[in-house]
């Protein structure tokens, strides 16, 4: 996947989260978004997400610019998977329903092809026990593979994952890591949001540093993490790492 | 059906205050020496039911055109156009910051009587609906809004369309978080229509009021009336017990 910003700026009323932000071209497979928080990294999630409307600049993805109407965007957004920190189930539907309903409802999936989709997805990712769950049966990480699940479950483009664990503890987020680096091998590409930097130096391809609304630092993984260009940067590695 | 179970506890406790003042009532009778007459009351047994009758249909028309107008007030307070927004906070605010009873002398003699409705049931009917309206918006608000941001997010990602998020995320999640208020502001509805009776509604407040004024029989005619009121609710109140805990996530 080939990634691209040119003088991206986003504000929320008064205060500017994107400032100018700038990126060559790019290619990864599996991305890292990290840096301290209030960075901008969500986002400019959400901005890939087809979520959020820049104020102003360009960003690509494979070359071709984000769709501006309205009706693009959520054509755009059809195509793509995301999975936010947290409830990202339909609390009022199943497991397996939450799969379902954007297959058939957006998709144009008939429900018995839907059901054996999702029901060989939740198979693969050994979650087949809690189809017929609802999300307030299920543990916070069992939540999160699933909302994995459902966002595979439309054959996306690629995955955004904006700190999948971070409402988790330990164990569970390790099997959700677990998840995106299975999903991730098997060709899917993924831009992640996360705190687990150590996950990130083991997992992704290429890292980008985020500080104040900025991409601070951008390189392929390996070259990132023995060479961290800027103090900031390096100060944050260094206290991330230590823990 | 743990919900059934709570809600026969709800009925033992119920049924066990109700002894408890039954005792305490017969205490009061007996040390004034009421001397109890449902003879001259039975004979009016057939308008004390017409009167019962009137009343549960008051209530259930009050509920149909009061989740319309309850409806439509919580959408237009969600209007991103601002004169909409404001007569919905308008109406509401006065609605909920007046007596019922003052409600319903000025809308039927000034307003009823300015266009032309005489017809007292119509009449107590939409007045006693502008009321529970009021409440009922606030209920769907609240809904409404209780649902977390994520989910309308998570619909957004997904590329559900705004129409295609109220009818698969918003509406049925919200449905649940408003029934059981609902079924107590049915309760409301059934009780303040009593005071219809002050414009002259053949309801059965008024009935037994009448009884009353026939028989010179206070406590025979306005026990019944209690009786025919606690009938409606309680079950209405054991229900809304039920849907609480049935309607809610385990959490």
């Amino acid at each position: 996947m080939d990634l691209e910003i040119r003088k991206l700026r986003l504000a929320f009323g008064e205060k500017d989260i994107l400032r100018e932000m700038d990126l060559p071209k790019i290619s990864g497979n599996i991305l890292a978004l990290i840096g301290p928080s209030g960075g901008g990294k969500s986002t400019l999630l959400r901005v890939w997400g087809g979520l959020l409307k820049p104020d102003a600049g360009e960003v690509l993805i494979d070359g071709e610019p984000l769709p501006t109407s309205e009706k693009n965007s959520r054509l755009y957004r059809q195509k793509i998977g995301v999975v936010f920190q947290n409830w990202n189930l339909f609390y009022h539907l199943t497991a397996l329903q939450n799969i379902m309903l954007p297959l058939t409802e957006v998709q144009g999936v008939s429900s018995e092809d839907a059901e054996q989709t999702a029901m060989s997805l939740l198979d693969r990712f050994q979650l087949t026990e809690h189809a017929e769950k609802r999300p307030h049966q299920l543990s916070g990480g069992q939540q999160q593979r699933v909302a994995i699940v459902r966002a595979l479950a439309i054959n996306p483009r690629f995955l955004l994952l904006d700190e999948p664990t971070s409402a988790l503890d330990p164990e569970m987020a390790a099997q959700v890591l677990e998840m995106i680096e299975e999903v991730a091998e098997q060709g899917t590409p993924v831009i992640l949001v996360t705190h687990h930097v150590a996950f990130a130096s083991r997992v992704s391809d290429y890292v980008l540093f985020l500080s104040e609304g900025r991409i601070l630092e951008h390189a392929p993984t390996q070259e990132f993490f023995e060479n961290p260009k800027t103090e900031i940067c390096r100060k944050f590695l260094e206290t991330v790492l230590k823990m | 059906m743990k919900w059934l179970k709570n809600s026969r506890w709800l009925g033992l406790h119920l049924l066990i205050g109700t002894v408890f003042l039954a005792a305490i009532c017969t205490f009061a009778l007996q040390s004034v020496a009421y001397q109890w007459d449902f003879e001259a009351v039975w004979a009016y047994r057939s308008k004390f039911f017409s009167g019962w009758l009137v009343t549960i249909g008051l209530a259930l028309a009050s509920l149909v055109l009061s989740t319309i107008f309850g409806l439509l007030t919580a959408l237009n307070r969600r209007s991103p156009w601002m004169p909409l927004r404001a007569s919905a906070i308008l109406y509401t605010e006065l609605i909920r910051s007046t007596p019922l009873l003052v409600q319903i002398l000025l809308l039927y003699y000034g307003i009823a009587n300015a266009v032309g409705l005489h017809n007292r049931f119509v009449a107590g009917v939409v007045i006693l609906s502008l009321f529970a309206g009021a409440y009922i918006s606030e209920i769907v608000r609240s809904g409404i809004e209780g649902i977390p941001q994520t989910q309308l997010e998570s619909a957004k990602s997904l590329g559900f369309t705004p129409f295609q998020t109220y009818r698969f995320v918003i509406l049925p999640q919200a449905v649940r978080q408003i029934l059981p208020p609902m079924t107590g502001q049915f309760i409301s509805l059934i009780k303040d229509s009593s005071l219809l009776s002050i414009i002259g509604v053949q309801e059965f407040t008024l009935s037994a009021r009448e009884i009353n004024s026939y028989t010179f029989s206070t406590l025979e005619s306005y026990l019944p009336l209690a009786l025919g009121y606690l009938v409606l609710t309680l079950p209405l109140s054991i229900l809304a017990h039920g849907l609480e805990k049935r309607m809610s996530y385990g959490s």
